[in-house]
């Protein structure tokens, strides 16, 4: 047999080559201006300086979640989907590739690199990872034309997109097959697809019919080709570039969702200074900021995860996301608000539950985007009434509910007269215990403090509070935007905190809880934070806790957004209430995946225009479970579910409980 | 371009006041201070004006012990300055010593087309302050404001009343009193508070003013402020619920008639 060799420009006219790459010239030029066009939107002169930074981190994080789409594949169907479209088309690129440098530079040098038993596997991968490549355009089809899946939105841009690769994919075959039904070759048999469609062929009547056939399909699969190439920029394609860009640079963000950027410190930034915070125009955007915006591929994940969107308010975080790029593509700088580029309603429905941040495959977070647009909203000042009122209270009170200070003492009384000591009446203690606004003021989750003292006494562990010196720790301000009013009082909170002699901080507001150990830090704040689960899971592993009355009843537990997707803290509780109960059952979401109660970010305080709670959305789940109580880990979470079982008239299905109250309970 | 000047009032948060047990007189000292609801309405509405049309906004305020923060919370709102008296004698006022001298601290802001003024006051609720001010300067006055519109230098006002909704027209130099219904005042982030100590507080004297003592002396005094003692009867009714019914309408019969 003849030694395999790829034939280049079979069956074409000479010069074929020559006019082919003219043809190209504007294609290319099309494709370069294009990136050129985008790499001006991030501003890349501040961006070059950043590239070279923690190289080898950045390197990993690119390979896991571009490369290796660790969280793409996460969804079964839609992940098979896309690795398959995505090797593919590397393939064919590789494919296309190795022609040019086997034609356009090795032939010139006298050599050649497609022939021999190279070619044949050349031959057979690519036809194999062609097919895989028309498999996953199949998938796409089936999920946007069949399933019609209610996250992925229909447009004109992305029905041109499948259709130019699938005609890309379509036409290969054919040529191939018309190729070796003109021209038969004894190596055919390794382009096995083109092969058997050349038996097809075969059947059109003439060789000059097919030659002819033969000889347009080929300009058009390569004028589509050159096409969907010059495009890229120009389009949602561009995700091949933006995904890697993004997810190298994703070490800029903050190191997790509930650790906000600090754009001044308070005690040092000039009182009299021109302030600037937050963004309401694309200009406002970091270049990191825009470049996650294109690196949106519009999959929808985030929208499909998000508890506001499920509620029924006006927000998606998909949309924010895609309504800011393309308002970046049309060129302007818009007000965001004043033009009606997004609605200020979308912005405060977002309970910062960074269910978005943990479904985005590309390391895109929604929530940033959100939270800056608040704080430029924020600066403003002009809000509603529900927000300005618990901005006030936090103000002249220091905690969101606006009671004086002389509404806790009967509580803070009540647990001196436990033996709960302040810490300026002790030397020292293992741990402060941060009881937090909820539980000091609101009667129903003072329950949690009360529990938490028994079991702190029954383990013996040393522990103080601050008593009246205690005051809210920000959170609430921070998230709604108001940055300043969060600094004094964390500020405030951290020389209090830094005269107490306790190495740890007891937390069981998962929201206190986060500020301490995300936040507090850019301030100078380092103790040990431990959220009361971690701590009762600690007691009971220790042996220093034991629950002689363990449960009966059926027991599901619901974790909270700051405690467990953000905080990843997720097996300690699990550990403990499987030991408080012998009948322990999980939600479908839970973990890193649980469903927001609908209190987070602020919106606690304000009124969202819902279409249905997201307590009630997540109440119901846990009433599936065919739990009788459903245990909770945060008081704002026992407040929402509260008035969620109240809505339902379900108190009689289903009892609430804090973690602490089912493990003082089983003492 | 309306130049305007907004009154605010310096007063106790009346919703933190709590009766002494005993005398049942309000224990002032346990109550925070702040700028009355209205007033705060009144500067909104102000700034609002003004972001539509320009012009200057100045505040003026008077009371015993001006506190300077709460005023550079109005500037920080958004007010270009503020024009303030703290005086001993102050601390016992009437309606006419009220407008006296703030008549007093608006001739010190300058020019102006229009006054603002929150309707009434949240401590003593007097509804004096605009009226008045409108007599002193002898200009038109629209009081109980809800919506406003400023057109070829005339004002458009629309004011809830108890037979409903009046629209008046006046035109300007003109004083008009606002209601909470009005808008909702913008709330001024700490770091705008801040940035706020650039604007000019302009503080007087009585004597700086025109005033003396004398005139400072109200034509009305307070005799007594006591806290209404309410207590529940706490009746326990026993019994079948039909007797219970027959029970709870011989006593709400019985009440009403003693009425």
């Amino acid at each position: 047999m003849e030694t395999p060799f790829r034939e280049t420009y079979a069956l074409m006219p000479p010069g074929t080559d020559i006019t082919m790459y003219i043809v190209l010239t504007p294609f290319a030029a099309l494709f370069i201006y294009g990136i050129y066009r985008r790499l001006r939107f991030y501003g890349l002169e501040t961006a070059w300086a950043e590239i070279f930074r923690d190289i080898p981190k950045r390197l990993s994080l690119m390979a896991r979640y571009a490369l290796l789409q660790r969280r793409v594949v996460e969804e079964k169907v839609a992940g098979l989907m896309h690795v398959m479209i995505y090797a593919g088309t590397i393939a064919l690129f590789i494919g296309t590739a190795l022609v040019f440098i086997d034609y356009d530079i090795l032939r010139l040098l006298g050599g050649s690199l497609l022939r021999g038993d190279f070619y044949l596997v050349y031959e057979f991968s690519l036809d194999l990872l062609g097919l895989a490549f028309l498999a996953g355009l199949s998938i796409l089809a089936y999920r946007r034309a069949v399933r019609r899946e209610a996250r992925l939105r229909p447009k004109l841009e992305y029905l041109l997109t499948v259709a130019g690769l699938l005609f890309i994919g379509v036409t290969g075959y054919v040529l191939e097959g018309l190729r070796l039904s003109i021209n038969p070759r004894g190596w055919g048999g390794f382009s096995f697809v083109g092969y058997a469609l050349s038996h097809q062929m075969a059947a059109i009547p003439g060789v000059d019919t097919r030659l002819l056939l033969y000889q347009s399909l080929w300009w058009s699969h390569a004028l589509v080709a050159f096409a969907m190439v010059a495009m890229i920029p120009y389009s949602n394609m561009l995700h091949l570039f933006t995904t890697l860009a993004n997810t190298y640079f994703a070490t800029l963000r903050p190191a997790t969702p509930g650790k906000m950027t600090t754009p001044f410190r308070l005690d040092e930034v000039d009182p009299s200074a021109e302030i600037k915070l937050g963004a309401r125009k694309v200009s406002e955007l970091s270049w990191r900021q825009r470049l996650g915006l294109d690196a949106c591929t519009d999959c929808g994940r985030c929208e499909a995860a998000c508890p506001a969107y499920a509620a029924g308010t006006p927000l998606s975080p998909r949309m924010v996301v895609q309504k800011l790029k393309s308002e970046m593509w049309s060129g302007g700088d818009r007000d965001w608000f004043e033009e009606g580029v997004l609605e200020e309603d979308e912005i405060w429905a977002c309970t910062t539950c960074a269910a978005c941040v943990e479904a985005c495959p590309v390391l895109i977070s929604p929530l940033e985007y959100i939270l800056e647009a608040r704080r430029a909203l924020t600066l403003e000042g002009k809000l509603e009434k529900r927000k300005v009122a618990m901005l006030t209270n936090l103000a002249r009170f220091q905690n969101p509910y606006g009671f004086p200070a002389s509404e806790r003492s009967s509580f803070l009384e009540e647990l001196y007269s436990m033996g709960v000591k302040r810490a300026d009446e002790v030397s020292e203690a293992e741990y402060l215990y941060w009881i937090g606004c909820a539980s000091l003021y609101d009667s129903r989750s003072r329950e949690i403090v009360r529990s938490m003292v028994k079991i702190l006494m029954a383990a013996g562990v040393s522990f103080t509070v601050l008593g009246d010196d205690e005051i809210c720790t920000g959170d609430p301000a921070r998230r709604i935007g108001e940055e300043g009013r969060f600094q004094e009082l964390a500020l405030a909170n951290i020389e209090r905190l830094k005269k107490v002699k306790a190495g740890k901080i007891l937390v069981h507001c998962p929201h206190c809880f986060n500020t301490f150990k995300n936040e507090y830090t850019d301030f100078g704040l380092e103790m040990e934070v431990v959220h009361h689960s971690q701590l009762i899971g600690m007691l009971l592993r220790e042996g220093r806790l034991r629950l002689s009355r363990p449960l009966a009843e059926r027991i599901t537990f619901h974790d909270s957004c700051y405690i467990g997707r953000i905080n990843n803290v997720v097996e300690e509780p699990r550990q403990v209430l499987s030991m408080a109960s012998k009948d322990f059952v999980e939600m479908a979401r839970r973990g890193r995946r649980s469903f927001c109660c609908g209190a987070g970010g602020s919106t606690y305080w304000y009124e969202v225009p819902r279409r249905e709670r997201e307590s009630v959305i997540r109440l119901e789940e846990a009433v599936k479970t065919g739990a009788r109580t459903l245990v909770l880990e945060c008081p704002y979470c026992l407040q929402m579910f509260n008035d969620a079982v109240r809505i339902k008239g379900m108190e009689n299905t289903i009892q609430l409980r804090d973690i602490s109250e089912i493990v003082a309970e089983c003492l | 371009m309306p130049d305007i000047v907004v009154c605010v009032k310096q007063t106790v948060d009346v919703y933190q006041l709590k009766p002494h047990p005993e005398t049942l007189e309000p224990v002032f000292s346990q109550a925070q201070s702040k700028i009355s609801d209205f007033d705060l309405n009144a500067l909104e509405e102000a700034l609002r004006i003004r972001e539509k049309g320009g012009g200057r906004v100045s505040v003026v305020s008077a009371g015993p012990s001006i506190n300077q923060l709460l005023i550079r919370e109005t500037l920080a709102m958004g007010a270009d300055e503020a024009h303030i008296i703290s005086h001993p004698l102050l601390s016992t006022y009437d309606g006419r010593v009220t407008a006296t001298v703030l008549s007093k601290l608006v001739e010190k802001a300058g020019r102006w087309d229009l006054i603002l003024c929150g309707e009434a006051s949240l401590d003593n609720s007097d509804y004096q302050t605009g009226p008045r001010l409108a007599e002193i300067f002898g200009v038109p006055h629209l009081a109980y404001v809800t919506k406003l519109e400023i057109s070829d230098g005339r004002l458009k006002a629309w004011k809830s009343m108890e037979d409903g909704l009046h629209v008046a027209s006046c035109s300007m130099p003109a004083v008009v009193t606002v209601g909470l219904e009005i808008n909702t005042p913008r709330l001024p982030s700490l770091l705008m508070i801040r940035a706020a100590t650039k604007k000019p507080i302009h503080e007087y004297r009585l004597s700086d003013l025109g005033l003396t003592e004398e005139e400072l002396n109200p034509s009305v005094t307070l005799r007594e402020l006591k806290a209404l003692k309410v207590e529940r009867r706490r009746v326990k009714l026993e019994g079948k619920p039909e007797e219970l019914a027959e029970k709870l309408a011989d006593i709400l019969v019985r009440e009403a008639l003693a009425r």
